[in-house]
């Protein structure tokens, strides 16, 4: 049986296209404004996101850190409600991402945080279902505020920028 | 309550009413995308003029008074990029309030109920921001849901984040939890 979001999410395109009028010969929307992705697309970014998601999780429950508790309960939020929307989607969570050989300081919470926002800042537009570019929202702003508290805690900046990157932008340096 | 009390309060209510008409009796609000930024720009020009404000009471300590200040560059930042974005779709930008009674008309045509009016002190801005940074978080995430073009989502993405840190400042100066919800979705 197929679930109703992934049926919605699978007709959406033909709807957008019929509704668009696009056909033979006429004129279809400019590719780049438009998301091209669809519920494969959405399954494969989660998958990946909840690998991200679990070692951030790994190395809060490692820290030895005041918010160390409280941020692995937001990154076990995170892996749940992500592993749900895949339930819904009839598809499992992805492997845990290998955390490689980082270690579990305060300074290894900046760099994943930075990574984490940068990971949703790219997955964002991708996501064609509206609900979980929502929830893709909701987390990615969870994890600025994690970075901002984590460096008010470090006694650093919190504000680095009007717009945030994550780490490729040195928002977590 | 006497009549003096209730005329001027009248009276206060109606001035902070005068520069703008509520929303819902605006003419040609504008649709889709176009009319998603146009709120948020509204919301961008009242942070920048609440933090503004602030700064200039000198009510807030020395290291709030330069937070504030920050703050306030970054939401003329972020209101200088979708004022761009607005006028590239057609829209037209509304104009940025001048005074606090044109900044609270703007507050509360957002739905925000804390007025710059009645703050006395320093505390009373920190609230009046934080009231106007949840909704802010509230409209960049219903827009990041609703918004066609993909490079207004991706703007809308990287503000989103920023305004949650300025969450985490507000929230650690009035002693709250910085981080108090696993998805942020602010308050609408």
């Amino acid at each position: 049986m197929v679930s109703r979001r992934r049926f919605v999410v699978a007709a959406a395109p033909a709807v957008l296209l019929a509704g668009c009028g696009a056909g033979a010969g006429e004129d279809v929307p400019e590719p780049k404004t438009r998301r091209v992705t669809s519920v494969q697309g959405d399954i494969e970014l989660l998958q990946g996101a909840i690998g991200r998601e679990r070692a951030e999780l790994a190395l809060y429950e490692a820290l030895d850190h005041d918010l160390a508790g409280r941020f692995a309960e937001v990154e076990r939020e995170h892996v749940e409600r992500l592993t749900a929307v895949l339930a819904d989607l009839e598809a499992a969570p992805g492997p845990a991402q290998d955390a490689g050989a980082r270690r579990a300081g305060a300074d290894a919470a900046l760099e994943i945080e930075g990574e984490a926002i940068a990971f949703w800042l790219d997955a964002l537009p991708k996501l064609y279902d509206p609900a979980t570019r929502s929830l893709a929202a909701g987390i990615l702003a969870a994890e600025a505020e994690q970075l901002a508290a984590l460096r008010l805690a470090l006694g650093r900046d919190p504000l680095t920028e009007p717009f945030v990157y994550g780490w490729t932008r040195h928002a977590a340096r | 309550m006497d009549a003096t009390r209730r005329a001027l309060i009248a009276a206060a209510a109606l001035a902070a009413l005068a520069p703008r008409a509520p929303r819902a009796a605006r003419a040609a609000e504008p649709a889709g995308d176009a009319g998603v930024l146009t709120t948020i720009l509204e919301a961008e020009l009242a942070l920048a003029y609440v933090y503004a404000s602030a700064v200039a009471s000198g009510l807030l300590g020395e290291e709030l008074a330069e937070a504030a200040g920050t703050l306030a560059e970054h939401e003329r930042a972020h209101a200088a990029a979708i004022a761009t974005q607005l006028e590239a779709l057609g829209g037209r930008r509304p104009d940025p309030p001048q005074t606090p009674e044109e900044a609270d008309a703007m507050l509360a045509g957002l739905g925000i109920e804390a007025r710059l009016g009645a703050v006395s002190d320093g505390d009373g801005f920190l609230r009046v921001a934080l009231a106007a940074e949840r909704v802010a978080v509230a409209l960049y995430h219903r827009a990041i849901a609703r918004l066609e073009d993909v490079r207004l989502i991706q703007t809308a993405a990287s503000i989103i984040g920023a305004e949650g840190q300025h969450l985490v400042v507000l929230r650690d100066a009035i002693g709250s939890d910085p981080v108090p919800s696993a998805v942020e979705i602010g308050q609408s």
